[in-house]
């Protein structure tokens, strides 16, 4: 019984954690390809959920989920073109200014454009309710976006490590200046980098709208967590990070299993902890520009 | 919408009101605010507010400026009680009439006596207070509290405290959080699709409305719905969507019957000083706030004497638009019953106001 | 010196301040309170201000230490001391300096954007303590209640009275950040924000002073953080939250972080701001962040930095071009006396048996060398030979893997730098390595106060040190650089830095003194006398230096180490070294052809012409690399760039092939200017580049390094030739099995086979090669040799390679580069097989 219980609560922090995985993938990708530590990462995250409810409203949740993320990359174009450009070669705690700023700007102009109470969505009929197993009970639509997570993971995952696109991106990251020399541009990788990270983020914002209030602080409330899971996994890790998400998920889980009061504290308690042992996060390596 | 019409039929002693507003955000805000509202705008009475820790905190600068202030939506108990004083008053049924206007339903329908509750409460000064109010029923009405989470006003996964909720196998959960929590709640509730019945002691129409079709279930407390039958809150009803194309909810309710009650007694004392105005309220001036009785402010508390109203959830196919989407109950206390019966006495909620 | 007046000038505007203030509010029809709330927000920005303004390192979390000194107070006031708020004050400040000693101890291990991060995730973490601790902090209600209490007669809950106190704090406040910022502790600071590194090699144990400043911002911040606390009766857990974290960061920036009272102004505008335009938009937030925004983009000195470009353009300053012109040089001056360090005899410095390996690769083994007292010791070899390793080892910038090192007789391997330096081991380095935002005056000074007792001194003024003044004049007259102290040290010529750096080093009194390429980048006239400097200086102090120009270098030093690939080749006299056959044929070969020498011999000068490489020059930074550098190559040939470390060969190659910009010159390739192309159309143009260390990318196949080559560039050999994975294969056969190994596991050789055929996968007419025989087995060796003459037949190439031997048989014609400049170029084969031209021509 007892087990069975915890096993719940395990895999509600996975559920959890592959939600903070979502945005911190792209946070941790923008950071290694273009050094650039996008507090504005959120932003993104609250306007796919605030997209995703209005294409619900007109064309369903399942048109919700592609578009939303479509638009919000598309957005992540100009982002990228008029912003991030600027700050490729400049120090990173200018991109942490401008970003972090720019963050504010973009929770302002939701609250303009959506009013500051929040709004909401629903779970589609379909997707309601519980499935049992033996004991084990657990919310179907929660399942789903874990395996909507797990997809994601592996796409991402196929594309920097099976195709010549991610070839490119993670020859940039290690030598930009001998890819420029086999004639290849990084620019529109570079773009296309900032696209998916922030596709990711609004597509974490559309699958969580339904079960969380849209508001215009959710990207705020999101940002810290997601950068204690990239610090914890290590700035510019793939796979620390996706090790940083379950880990913080699941943590905070059973701590608010055994003492709610400490959940939200756990997850800085655990990033403390593991800087102490290993100061450049779990598979972090060094990097120069960030010392 | 009340100052409009009040100045329309010429304003209060022939002097127009101007009526300012600012965004609370949180206590430290809403204080600075009410503070400056005094001082640099020249206010002279202050009323709003539906967070009981941010009236908290502009109660206690109503005193500090000895200026009045009606808290409209502040449900907390205590304010009525411990932290009462003077300046302020309080248009908004407190929590314990929210939950006997809930239990009363509840115990009509036999799931109160001997039945195992569980509750999920906000975490601050409402939640803490409308916990005890619950506790108090419970004790009265031989149920026993299996399970009892307090959940920051943060939080807005509450996955895990469900969990835990299915774990206790209760008959009741009881939800006694507050604004958006409530709607978060009732929102994850219906997704992990529980058969125990959800119950609360705290609800705002506009919150429900926000919920989304489907999700609501349970039997919840109001103050005032826009179906009520009445002559007078027909006619307001009807202007109010006329002019927002939507129904008015509660809070839009009250800050115009406190508006008016407002307009009333300056025009009835001819000032706006504090001293004459609480002198006028302490008299038990009866009010008409378009419920079936008349209400009045308790001398002793400042509390706004009313009636009060369960609710449940409509089925989908009998609402007519989607706002209509509760059925009242009976108004409680029952017809005949003096209305301070469901109100807090004076030594369960002692309220010492320095002169 | 500055006087009094000037020193407190800041302290006098921020007392005029403070009175005018709640006039111009009364004006603006705002009231007392928000004056009050101004000049407390403006105490916590320049707390802030201490850690990212002053020492550079940007905290994202001090709302953090806002709140926790807000919380402080109440709750002391609350329990212990009703109706008073000094006390509680008092003993909040003293725990917030508590809780951030042990909290700096943690965070500050990091720096940079991981410090950033960390103070991001305080401030969450404090939140969320404050917000559901509700015993403690009152959780969402707040912690409500305070009292402002009374100063004697009078009320503070009057609000007048009330802004009085909080000013007059204010104003003591700012009295004390003045002192400390005019304070030897306070200029440390400075260096450590300009630089960190040079600040720990100088002597100052810079954590400690990171940690002092650390605490003494939060304090700062936690003070004010308990005045608005009682400005508002109340304490929530929004003062510790982020976004208010970051509204005290964007008060710093737009106020502008460079002066002490650019935050208090930044604060100001906040305030105005949010009052003013609160009135007519409630999304005043919005139009404040894209303030901000246009900040950080536009102007990042903020308002205080739009005033100085403004003031500029008012009152332009006079002309100050010819900055090293207007120094005065006294030729000759003895070492002052206060740099002489008392009787040395004997031996000084001894390195014995030191390695180290980085990641496997032995950079240095087995070394050992010793320092004698009154000697010019010169440590010279090739690139990569380990000499600036060496350096890095003695002065303790890396731990040794094994051996001792002995300074006056005491080990110090395992020793921190700044220890060291207290011994008495001062150092230069190679790439110039000063404070670049601070006076020339200034990074001497910290030198010689870095010996001071007083450099821990938080409360005298850095003029109380009158002794220290003295010294720093005496050494600026030395050096040659009296009359232009107050330049900052990034506006110098690169000539100039490099001299700082040398009196950088020289100021921290050493007993032996590590030169790292002192005289790099210097024009002839100042050679000489930087030469006649250190000779000057090695009458006193021992002297180890690595240099370039040997035959200077060789000219002064009592002693020669010749390293080799992390080996100490010999040790002797300069007359040894020269007549050392294995020193001889590092730098010169031996003449004698180590392969077959295949090159055909026809002539190509009828060949057209296919590079034109004008007159070009190019900077890193300050530093000048290429000098009007010209060459040309022809259709098919091979040139070799030659030329000693330092010279600019592959700098050229960098510039070549758009890597490095250039800032003047023409660069002409197949008929079309190529010189302000970005690398990548070049590359598609026709031109490969191999660099030094191959530059392959780790963790990808040697197949996925291939297809790189092929993405971006044509493939059909229309301009230039192509190799497919057949002709691949035909070139290096040994690749076949290595296809799907990754990169970083191939050998050497088989790496540099990688690279090759990585470049020759799309179309390449002119082949630039760096270095490509480099650390090779000479089977390999023969292999690449082979390959590239072939290569010939086709394409045109461009080789660096120290191996003369080789490349002189490989090369068709030489262009010998010194200093950036081309002086010599001519056929290849006379340097090859005449030894004693070679040696005429290239070095001794």
């Amino acid at each position: 019984m007892q087990f069975g219980f915890l096993l719940e609560q395990v895999v509600n922090g996975l559920v959890l954690g592959g939600y903070y995985l979502l945005i911190a993938l792209g946070l941790s990708l923008i950071f290694s390809v273009g050094g650039i530590v996008n507090l504005a990462h959120g932003a993104f995250y609250a306007l796919g959920a605030y997209i995703s409810v209005e294409i619900t409203k007109y064309l369903g949740f399942g048109s919700a989920v592609v578009l939303s993320p479509i638009a919000v990359a598309l957005l992540g174009i100009l982002f990228e073109r008029f912003i991030l450009r600027r700050f490729y070669d400049a120090d990173p705690i200018l991109s942490l200014l401008v970003t972090f700023a720019l963050a504010m700007v973009t929770e302002q102009a939701i609250r303009i454009v959506w009013g500051a109470p929040p709004i909401s969505a629903a779970i589609p009929q379909a997707l309601r309710g519980s499935v049992f197993l033996g004991d084990f009970l657990f919310s179907r639509y929660r399942l789903l976006i874990l395996a909507v997570v797990a997809a994601v993971l592996l796409g991402v995952w196929l594309l920097l490590h099976k195709t010549s696109f991610g070839r490119v991106v993670r020859a940039g990251i290690q030598r930009p200046d001998m890819v420029a020399a086999l004639g290849i541009r990084l620019q529109p990788y570079m773009t296309a980098i900032v696209m998916l990270g922030v596709g990711m983020a609004a597509l974490g914002g559309a699958f969580f709208a339904p079960i969380t209030i849209v508001h215009p602080a959710m990207g705020a409330e999101i940002i810290t967590v997601a950068f204690v899971v990239v610090v914890i996994g290590g700035l510019g890790s793939f796979w620390g990070v996706v090790i940083a998400a379950l880990l913080v998920g699941v943590v905070r889980g059973i701590t608010i299993h055994f003492a709610p009061a400490a959940g939200e504290a756990s997850i800085y308690v655990l990033m403390f902890l593991v800087l102490m042992v290993r100061p450049r996060g779990l598979l972090g390596e060094r990097i120069e520009k960030f010392e | 919408m009340a100052a409009e019409e009040i100045n329309a039929s010429g304003g209060i002693m022939g002097k127009q009101i101007d009526l300012m507003s600012e965004d609370s955000v949180n206590p430290a805000t809403a204080s600075t605010k009410a503070q400056r509202m005094i001082e640099q705008d020249g206010a002279v009475l202050l009323f709003g507010e539906i967070s009981s820790a941010s009236s908290l905190t502009i109660m206690q600068v109503a005193e500090r400026n000895k200026k009045v202030f009606f808290s409209t939506g502040a449900r907390s108990d205590a304010l009525r009680g411990k932290d009462c004083n003077r300046y302020s008053f309080h248009c908004d049924i407190p929590n314990t009439v929210m939950v006997n206007a809930v239990g009363t339903a509840l115990k009509q329908k036999g799931m109160v006596k001997g039945k195992k509750f569980v509750t999920l409460t906000a975490d601050y000064i409402f939640g803490h207070d409308l916990l005890k109010a619950a506790k108090a029923f419970f004790s009265a009405n031989d149920a026993t509290l299996i399970g009892d989470e307090l959940i920051a006003t943060d939080v807005t996964d509450f996955s895990p405290y469900l969990l835990k909720v299915r774990q206790a196998k209760p008959d009741v959960v009881c939800c006694n959080l507050a604004g958006n929590q409530v709607t978060n709640l009732v929102k994850q509730y219906a997704e992990f699709g529980f058969p125990y019945p959800l119950v609360g002691f705290n609800l705002n129409t506009g919150d429900a409305w926000a919920m989304g079709e489907g999700n609501l279930s349970g039997t919840w407390p109001t103050v005032w719905y826009h179906t009520l039958e009445n002559p007078a809150s027909k006619a307001f009803v009807e202007a109010f969507s006329k002019k927002y194309g939507k129904p008015p909810e509660n809070h839009a309710w009250i800050e115009y019957i406190t508006l008016k009650m407002i307009a009333q007694a300056i025009t009835e004392t001819k000032s706006t000083e504090s001293d004459a105005l609480i002198g006028y309220f302490e008299k038990q001036t009866q009010f008409d706030i378009m419920k079936s009785r008349k209400a009045y402010f308790r001398s002793w508390d400042h509390q706004l004497v009313q009636e009060a109203y369960p609710f449940t959830v409509k089925a989908k196919n009998e609402m007519k638009d989607k706002w209509d989407m509760l059925v009242l109950g009976e108004a409680v206390p029952a017809a005949g019953a003096e209305l301070e019966t469901i109100y807090p006495t004076k030594t369960q909620n002692p309220c010492n106001m320095k002169a | 010196m500055m006087t009094s007046a000037a020193k407190y000038r800041p302290l006098l505007l921020a007392a005029l301040a403070v009175i005018v203030l709640p006039f111009g509010l009364y004006l603006l029809g705002l009231s007392l309170n928000t004056g009050t709330m101004v000049v407390a927000l403006a105490i916590a920005a320049m707390g802030l201000n201490l850690c990212i303004g002053y020492t550079g390192l940007v905290s994202f979390g001090h709302g953090a230490w806002f709140g926790i000194g807000a919380y402080a107070a109440g709750l002391i006031q609350r329990n212990w001391f009703n109706n008073d708020i000094f006390l509680p004050l008092l003993l909040a400040a003293i725990v917030v300096a508590v809780i951030s000693t042990f909290v700096g101890f943690v965070i500050l291990r990091r720096r940079g954007v991981y410090f950033s991060l960390l103070t991001l995730a305080l401030s969450a973490l404090t939140y969320t303590i404050a917000f559901r601790w509700t015993a403690v902090t009152g959780g969402e209600d707040g912690l409500g209640g305070l009292k402002r209490g009374s100063l004697g007669p009078f009320s503070l809950d009057n609000a007048l009275n009330y802004y009085i106190v909080v000013a007059a704090l204010c104003l003591g406040v700012l009295y004390l950040l003045l002192r400390l910022v005019r304070s030897p502790f306070g200029h440390v600071l400075m260096a450590i924000r300009e630089n960190q590194l040079r600040a720990n090699f100088q002597g100052y144990p810079v954590e400690r002073y990171k940690l002092g400043v650390f605490v003494i911002s939060a304090v700062v911040t936690g003070f004010a953080g308990g005045l608005i606390g009682f400005q508002n009766y109340l304490v929530s857990a929004e003062a510790v939250s982020v976004p208010f974290s970051g509204e005290l960061l964007a008060i710093v920036v737009i106020g502008g972080m460079r002066s002490m009272l650019g935050p208090a102004i930044g604060a100001l505008f906040f305030i105005l701001f949010r009052e003013l335009f609160s009135i007519w938009t409630p999304n005043w937030l919005l139009w404040f962040g894209l303030v901000f925004v246009a900040f950080v983009l536009y102007s990042p000195g903020g308002l205080v930095g739009i005033w100085a470009t403004l003031a500029k353009r008012w009152w332009p300053p006079p002309e100050e071009a010819a900055a090293m012109s207007r120094r005065k040089i006294y030729q000759g001056l003895p070492l002052p006396a206060f740099l002489r360090p008392k009787a040395l005899e004997g031996i000084v410095l001894d390195v014995r048996g030191v390695s180290k390996s980085f990641g496997g690769i032995r950079a240095v083994t087995d070394a050992s060398l010793t320092v004698g007292a009154g000697e010019i010791h010169a440590l010279i070899g090739p690139n990569g030979a380990g000499k600036t390793t060496l350096f890095n080892l003695v002065s303790g910038l890396y731990p040794t893997d094994s051996g001792t090192i002995r300074l006056n007789g005491r080990e110090i391997q395992g020793v921190p730098s700044e220890a060291i330096c207290h011994q008495g081991l001062a150092r230069s380095f190679q790439i110039t390595n000063l404070f670049k935002g601070l006076s020339i005056y200034e990074n001497l000074r910290l030198s010689l106060q870095a010996q001071s007792p007083g450099r821990f001194d938080l409360w005298r003024d850095i003029d109380h040190y009158r002794d220290i003044h003295a010294e720093t004049a005496e050494l600026i007259k030395f050096l040659g650089l009296e009359g232009i102290e107050t330049i900052e040290g990034g506006e110098l010529s690169y000539g100039g830095q490099r001299l700082v750096d040398l009196g950088i080093a020289l100021g921290s009194k050493p007993q032996v003194l590590l030169l790292d390429e002192p005289l790099a980048g210097l024009a002839a006239a100042e050679r000489e006398r930087v030469s006649n400097l250190v000779k000057n200086i090695a009458a006193n102090i021992p002297v180890l230096i690595v240099e370039h120009d040997i035959d200077r270098v060789l000219g002064f030093s009592r002693t020669v180490t010749v390293m080799n690939q992390g080996e100490v080749l010999m040790t002797g006299t300069p007359e040894a070294a020269r007549a050392d056959r294995k020193v001889q044929q590092i730098y010169t070969g031996t003449g004698v052809p180590e392969v077959e020498h295949i090159a055909s011999e026809q002539a190509r000068e009828s060949a057209a012409q296919i590079l034109r490489f004008e007159r070009v020059n190019t900077f890193y930074g300050k530093s000048h690399i290429l000098h009007d550098a010209t060459l040309g190559v022809r259709e098919g040939e091979i040139v070799a760039l030659l030329g000693r470390n330092g010279a600019g060969k592959s700098t050229l190659l960098k510039t070549l092939a758009g890597l490095v910009p250039l800032s003047s010159g023409t660069i002409e390739y197949a008929g079309m200017d190529i010189s302000r192309l970005p690398a990548p159309e070049i590359a598609r143009a026709g031109i490969g580049y191999v660099p030094q260390g191959r530059g392959l990318f780790a963790g990808m196949t040697v197949r996925e390094n291939l297809s790189l080559g092929r993405l971006a560039r044509k493939t059909d050999g229309s301009n230039g030739a192509v190799w497919d994975e057949a002709q691949i294969l035909n070139y290096f056969p040994r690749l076949r099995e290595r296809m799907d190994v990754a990169a970083d596991y191939l050998s050497g050789g088989e790496q540099q086979m990688v690279a090759v055929a990585r470049v020759m996968s799309g179309n390449v007419k002119l082949l630039l090669l760096d270095e490509p025989f480099e650390g090779l087995a000479p089977a390999v060796i023969l292999e690449l040799f082979k390959v590239f003459d072939r290569l010939r037949q086709h394409i045109s190439i461009v080789i660096v390679e120290h191996n003369l031997d080789l490349v002189l048989a490989l090369a068709d014609r030489v262009f010998a580069l010194e200093r950036g400049a081309v002086f010599h170029q001519g056929p290849a084969q006379p340097l090859l097989t005449d030894l004693e031209y070679r040696k005429k021509i290239l070095w001794l």
